[in-house]
């Protein structure tokens, strides 16, 4: 039963697929909420404590690794879905790093890789019909 | 704009609530206030989902289904 306890609908949100619709801004001028925001946090927060979210482990080696600030999935949106690593341009990123190689061998994609260009995409869902990302 | 856009119910069933004619879920006039004393007593009293289960049974709750020949009761898992 733990499919309904945490089913946002319950307090207004109604999501299918990758939309995400607030049935509280009268998009749906029939509902009635059973509970509310903060009722629905008590029971999220009481579920995550006894089944934490498992970070997935990777078998192998992600040549993103050494320039990811955080695991994939480990920043949560509703404790359901995760943000993902995502490095705009990769071709381009490979280009400058075969170059460096040139002349240091030894260089890797954490010195073509500048911070600003590390962005992290939410995955499996969209809010207000966009996908979320941070840089 | 598809129907889910339009806060339309999207074909999955939504304990206390039916779908209307216009396919929007409305509150269930008979079992609204049934899942909304499940919800209370899960928040505020953390009863186990079987007591809940219990509790939402011997109210005689059945899910309403387009075809008045089908029942079916609540699964406690």
């Amino acid at each position: 039963m733990y499919r309904i306890w945490l089913d946002p609908f319950y307090y207004g949100i109604l999501i299918s697929g990758n939309n995400e619709i607030d049935l509280r801004d009268g998009a749906n001028p029939h509902y009635q909420p059973l509970i509310t925001e903060e009722e629905h946090q008590v029971l999220l927060d009481r579920h995550l404590l006894v089944n934490p979210v498992s970070l997935r482990s990777y078998k192998t080696i992600d040549e993103y690794d050494e320039i990811k600030l955080f695991p994939n999935q480990f920043i949560q949106y509703n404790g359901t879905h995760g943000f993902v690593f995502e490095l705009p341009n990769p071709k381009r990123h490979r280009k400058a790093l075969e170059k460096l190689k040139v002349n240091n061998p030894n260089a890797t994609l954490k010195d073509v890789v500048k911070p600003h260009q590390i962005n992290y995409k939410l995955t499996g869902i969209k809010i207000d019909h966009k996908q979320l990302s941070f840089r | 704009m598809g129907v889910n856009e339009r806060g339309q119910a999207d074909g999955k069933h939504k304990y206390g609530y039916i779908i209307n004619e216009g396919k929007y879920h409305e509150p269930d006039p008979e079992y609204f206030d049934v899942w909304k004393e499940a919800f209370r007593r899960k928040i505020h009293e953390n009863q186990t989902d079987e007591t809940i289960g219990k509790y939402i049974i011997s109210t005689g709750y059945k899910r309403k289904f387009k075809n008045k020949n089908r029942e079916s009761k609540l699964n406690v898992k």
